[in-house]
């Protein structure tokens, strides 16, 4: 063996020591790392139960009174409220009972509370949910209403919330706001819905597939209309403005994400609603069951094809036009009887008497 | 009495006519303006007109006509007692008529007098609904328009007419009074609220909701509407 070969082969034989001392380094770090990590994990663990046991024992202390309304749990301070909260919820909740059906058990538990205490901590996995009657008049059966309605919107499956695009759940009312988008909606597929095409209709409400140009929903002009109004500086803007160019229309709308749906998920929450009360008993339990499409889903909870559901739909909404007479009317009745007080003010004047 | 009414009504022409005058030209000119500056702020030269677009805009420009109303009110009330105060009540003293039949013939012949710039608003409001081509989904409501504006420039006008026919001293009174409860009201009933648990109502809120005195202050004022 030449001394070239020797050298080599003792460099060899240092390097893989080398190798085998740094392996078994790495493995001994490896194994303190993973100590320590244990030993963490164990600490995390237990301060997570102690504050679990705080947060049940704060419960426990801050709240005086509960009750039990329908699949909810209102918690407060002062007695008299609990029952009042608690009351005002059974109340609306038998409304809703036979809709919500077997799906109440979604629901079970959920928290109300009036005022609570902001230290309040509820347990982990609940919902709470603010009763606030602030509204005048039947305040309590407003706010019993937001707590329900509040409770039902948070186990919608996730398709149903993005369709709704952040729209609460009403389950009454909004047929004249729903009126009045309908027909004043910058959108081919609204106005077409307008005068009686339920296939536009179908399209407007976003459960029908709107087109790679969104093509469905909105001419070139409606949409050059829609880059207008949101008052975009130069550049692809100004030549869809000014140089009326389609594509750059198209880019710039494409570049904000999109135009705004043809009629809001407030809209849409209105059709939700009647396919709801379509459907009768247990409808919103099976609104919840598995589907492909927001559409199937609404054909499933209402028991009839969408084509149906929408044409009824589009029907109530018409009924709900705005009655623009019937404000000058109700107030003309009353002013006129305050015009008869104030004429009776004016008979009685001081002045002749004082020159 | 129709012998009486006519002269009282020449006279409340006589004292109002030069008032008249710009109201009219106004309540004629306003609408048209309204419109065209709405349609003009959102659409410039381009058509169609978009629907919601022109609604928002008339909106925000329909804020003036419940000022215009209450101005119409007050000078025509204000025009009626006008020529009373200044000759001292010496010519409703020589007449043989009840103090409350004088008060109820001016008031009614001051309403009559109201209705030259209600009609000039009627007349503008129409055409300037006619000229614009709508929108299908909007129409126009010149009628309601108008008659929301009569009835809001009628109770301005006899709120002002019977603050006029009394003392200087009997309207500070009551001016102070309302204003004195309105505000006191404001601060009282969400303090009692949250303390007692019970619901009330601001005395902003009752006068602004019916039956209030300025329910009709309070709806739509749009010409153009669904």
């Amino acid at each position: 063996m030449s001394s070239l070969a020797r050298v080599a082969v003792t460099a060899c034989l240092l390097l893989s020591c080398a190798a085998g001392a740094q392996a078994q380094d790495a493995r001994a770090a490896l194994g303190r790392r993973i100590d320590s990590l244990k030993i963490e994990f164990d600490r995390q663990l237990a301060e997570q139960r102690q504050l679990d046991s705080m947060r049940a024992g704060r419960a426990r202390a801050i709240a005086t009174d509960t009750m039990t309304a329908g699949p909810f749990i209102v918690i407060d301070t002062v007695p008299a409220e609990v029952a009042q909260v608690a009351a005002a919820i059974a109340e609306r909740w038998r409304e809703y009972e036979p809709m919500v059906g077997a799906a109440a058990a979604r629901i079970a538990g959920s928290i109300v509370t009036w005022r609570l205490p902001a230290a309040y901590v509820a347990p982990r996995g609940t919902t709470v949910h603010q009763f606030a009657p602030f509204m005048h008049g039947d305040r309590f059966e407003h706010a019993a209403d937001f707590v329900i309605r509040s409770a039902l919107a948070e186990v919608l499956p996730g398709d149903v919330r993005a369709w709704l695009h952040g729209a609460g759940l009403q389950l009454r009312g909004g047929m004249d706001w729903a009126y009045r988008d309908l027909a004043t909606s910058n959108s081919v597929a609204a106005q077409q819905c307008f005068d009686d095409a339920i296939a536009a209709c179908i399209s407007a409400l976003g459960l029908a597939d709107a087109g790679r140009s969104w093509e469905a929903w909105y001419t070139p002009e409606q949409l050059r209309h829609d880059v207008r109004r949101r008052g975009l500086g130069p550049g692809r803007a100004a030549a869809c403005i000014d140089a009326r160019d389609d594509t750059a229309c198209l880019e710039v709308v494409r570049a904000y994400g999109g135009p705004y749906p043809p009629l809001t998920g407030a809209v849409r929450g209105t059709l939700l609603a009647h396919a709801l009360e379509l459907g009768g008993a247990g409808s919103f339990a099976r609104l919840l069951e598995d589907a492909a499409s927001v559409g199937e889903r609404l054909e499933r909870a209402a028991g009839q094809p969408l084509p149906q559901i929408v044409s009824s739909w589009r029907a109530r909404v018409q009924e709900g036009r705005p009655d623009m007479h019937a404000g000058v009317a109700t107030a003309g009745a009353w002013t006129l009887a305050w015009l008869a007080l104030l004429a009776l003010l004016a008979m009685r004047s001081t002045r002749w008497r004082l020159g | 009495v129709k012998r009486r009414a006519l002269e009282m009504l020449r006279l409340q022409w006589l004292s109002a006519k030069w008032l008249l005058l710009p109201l009219v030209l106004i309540c004629v000119g306003l609408p048209q303006a309204v419109v065209r500056f709405s349609v003009r702020a959102t659409h410039g030269t381009e058509q169609p007109i978009v629907a919601a677009t022109l609604l928002e805009a008339l909106d925000v420009t329909s804020t003036l006509f419940p000022y215009l109303a209450g101005i119409t009110g007050a000078l025509i009330a204000l025009a009626a007692w006008n020529w009373d105060h200044r000759t001292h009540h010496v010519y409703a003293l020589s007449l043989p008529v009840s103090r409350p039949g004088y008060a109820l013939l001016k008031l009614a012949t001051g309403a009559v007098i109201l209705l030259i710039p209600v009609l000039a608003l009627l007349i503008g409001a129409w055409i300037a609904t006619a000229m614009v081509p709508l929108p299908d989904g909007l129409r126009a409501y010149p009628f309601a328009f108008a008659a929301r504006f009569l009835l809001a420039a009628l109770l301005v006008y006899a709120t002002v007419f019977a603050l006029a026919a009394g003392t200087i001293r009997t309207t500070l009174v009551v001016v102070v009074g309302v204003v004195l409860l309105l505000i006191v009201g404001g601060i009282a009933a969400p303090f009692l609220e949250t303390q007692y648990l019970i619901d009330l109502t601001t005395p902003i809120e009752m006068i602004g909701r019916a039956p209030g005195p300025l329910r009709v202050f309070a709806g739509s004022w749009l010409m153009i509407d669904v």
